[in-house]
């Protein structure tokens, strides 16, 4: 079938992307000055023992022979090993990563079951006062920024009034009520700030499907003009926001930083920025091709999306003569 | 219809303004009259910026917001002017149908063809009733044949291969074919008045032919009165016998098509029949535009 045969093309696309980025990043790491040894071995290291370890590490091979055994490694799941501590890199990064998804994830669902009606709202209210005070009070959302909006969901919500803990982070598997509990005050400063941005991209979507001339032929034939927007709108609308839902989370996973240094949760981006001044080369390495790969993960489910959502996309022209 | 007396004509217009923009500002319609009596057809004909679509679409109340509509639209006696979305919608796409001009932007391109004429019948099936009766089913019956109705509808505008055409999303269609769609869900539910809005301007001169002539064909079978804008002559006489000149927001001339034709009175309306004519333009000479037949006359041109 057609769809079928489309969604494979988007799955190799996928895969190929994803080839040429961790070449695009392996090189761009190791063809920096400074190699790893230096960190490892400190400044003081005798060159016999930078040359030594340099082999040991196999760092003489040619660049792309290198390229070749890591990619290797990454396929059965081994990412390399930490400069500083030799722990395996993978066994370091999952558990930040089931933290960042766990923040990334829940704070988006709340930022479009906050955006999306309240986007619809000032849509439909685009004359009255009702819909300016949406557009407003999204403009104030989008000038906060996430931190102070974190600092004072904590002040508030878990020094005075005790209800919340004020961070840290439980893993799903040891406590699912832990983990919301803890999680709840790091998703509502999160989807405040993003569903700030995302209400205008919404409202902006509606009122741009609003003007279409099918919105006007299906009030001619009879909808009401909510039933009509929610039938014949929210599809077409659908198209534009999945665009602006995934470059959202695609910034975030690694933007999400900021909440997680507020709330004290271990997430990749902590780990990323940590890894970075300590130079741990393996481990940024590693990071960063986890993240490229879930940014091209993000933009594939958008083009399924958009192919589940536009039959254009995936019907071929002119059937019938 | 019978509940209405034969006085009351179906539509009649009186004292109608349309201004877009702020109060104040300048009328696209200017206090326009006419009346429209079942199974009439009216040629609605003018320039770009007329105020043809304006009529239009304040006779079927979809102007858009912050548009200010003054006086007065009766329907079979009821006024429109300020009626509300609901009793508006009933109207809407069963007794009161319209066209528009651009077929290719006119259906939703996320659903398929069937689905959209199939939402002509649902939306308005419970109020037919009386139709319902008339076939000796109920309601959910007539729901449950919404597909036979569908197939139906598009087999009676001419479309070839129906079951292919209901379950093609609209860019898998042609302009023609489109269009011929959209006639079908105005003409589904056997509206008293069709308001067509240059419903041909958007394709190519044959495909224009063969939808004028099944939309003749298609009112006719209804018996639906008609109001029919263009700014195209030829158009208009291919499927109305009277006609309606409209001018800078005004209504200027009016009349059989032949008396309109035959003895144009408003300048405009000479120029625009002349301008027909080219055919007896001789060789060799330029063609007439509109401003050749103002000279002297300033009387329609202050706005």
């Amino acid at each position: 079938m057609r769809l079928s045969r489309l969604l494979l093309g988007r799955l190799a696309a996928f895969v190929v992307s994803l080839l040429v980025a961790s070449l695009a990043v392996f090189l761009l790491l190791n063809l920096l000055p400074g190699d790893v040894t230096a960190v490892i071995l400190g400044n003081n290291a005798t060159p016999a023992a930078v040359a030594h370890l340099r082999s040991a590490m196999g760092l003489d091979d040619p660049v792309l022979l290198r390229y070749v055994h890591w990619l290797a490694g990454v396929a059965h799941g081994n990412l390399g090993a930490s400069a500083f501590t030799g722990e395996p890199v993978a066994g370091l990064i999952v558990p930040k990563l089931a933290v960042t998804i766990s923040l990334v994830g829940g704070g988006m669902v709340l930022a479009m079951v906050l955006a999306l009606p309240a986007g619809l709202f000032a849509a439909l209210h685009r004359r009255q006062a009702s819909g300016q005070m949406v557009l407003a009070t999204s403009q104030l959302g989008m000038a906060v920024p996430a931190f102070l909006a974190g600092i004072v969901l904590v002040v508030v919500f878990a020094a005075r009034l005790r209800w919340l803990p004020a961070g840290n982070y439980v893993p799903l598997t040891s406590d699912p009520l832990d983990w919301f509990r803890h999680l709840i005050l790091p998703w509502v400063s999160l989807a405040l700030v993003q569903g700030a941005v995302l209400v205008r991209y919404v409202r902006g979507a509606f009122l741009d499907v609003m003007d279409q001339d099918y919105m006007r032929t299906a009030r001619s034939i009879g909808w009401r003009r909510r039933r009509a927007v929610w039938r014949h709108g929210l599809r077409n609308a659908a198209l534009q926001i999945v665009t602006v839902l995934g470059l959202q989370l695609a910034t975030l996973f690694v933007g999400a930083v900021v909440i997680e240094n507020v709330f004290v949760l271990p997430g990749l981006g902590s780990l990323l920025l940590r890894s970075v001044n300590g130079r741990d080369l393996p481990l940024v390495q590693a990071i960063v091709l986890v993240l490229v790969a879930l940014i091209l993960m993000i933009n594939l489910l958008v083009d399924v999306a958009y192919l589940v959502i536009d039959p254009r996309l995936r019907t071929g022209r002119a059937v019938v003569e | 219809m019978s509940d209405v007396p034969e006085a009351v004509p179906l539509l009649a217009v009186d004292g109608l303004s349309v201004t877009f923009g702020r109060a104040g500002a300048s009328p696209a319609v200017r206090d326009i009259a006419f009346t429209l009596s079942s199974g009439e057809r009216w040629g609605l004909i003018g320039e770009s910026g007329s105020g043809k679509s304006a009529t239009a679409l304040a006779i079927m109340g979809l102007l858009p917001e912050g548009v200010h509509v003054h006086g007065s639209v009766r329907w079979r006696g009821g006024e429109l002017v300020g009626l509300g979305d609901a009793a508006y919608s009933r109207l809407r796409g069963d007794a009161m149908t319209m066209v528009f001009q651009e077929p290719m932007t006119a259906l939703d391109p996320t659903m398929t063809v069937g689905r959209q004429v199939a939402e002509v019948l649902r939306l308005h099936y419970v109020r037919r009733a009386a139709d319902a009766q008339r076939y000796g089913v109920g309601p959910e019956r007539i729901r449950g044949h919404a597909r036979e109705r569908v197939l139906g509808v598009l087999a009676e505008v001419g479309l070839p291969d129906v079951e292919r055409i209901a379950d093609s999303f609209p860019h898998q269609l042609s302009g023609g074919q489109r269009q011929l769609v959209l006639i079908g869900m105005a003409l589904m539910n056997s509206p008293l008045l069709v308001i067509c809005d240059e419903p041909t301007t958007a394709l190519d001169v044959t495909v224009q032919a063969t939808v004028l002539r099944l939309l003749d064909a298609g009112l006719s079978a209804v018996g639906a009165a008609c109001l029919f804008i263009s700014h195209d002559l030829a158009v208009v006489s291919q499927v109305c016998s009277q006609v309606m000149v409209m001018y800078q927001g005004r209504i200027v001339e009016r009349g059989s098509l032949a008396q309109v034709l035959g003895a144009p009175a408003h300048p405009y309306t000479r120029g625009l029949v002349a301008t027909a004519a080219i055919d007896a333009v001789p060789p060799g000479e330029r063609l007439p535009v509109i401003g050749d037949f103002w000279a002297g006359e300033d009387g329609g041109r202050d706005g």
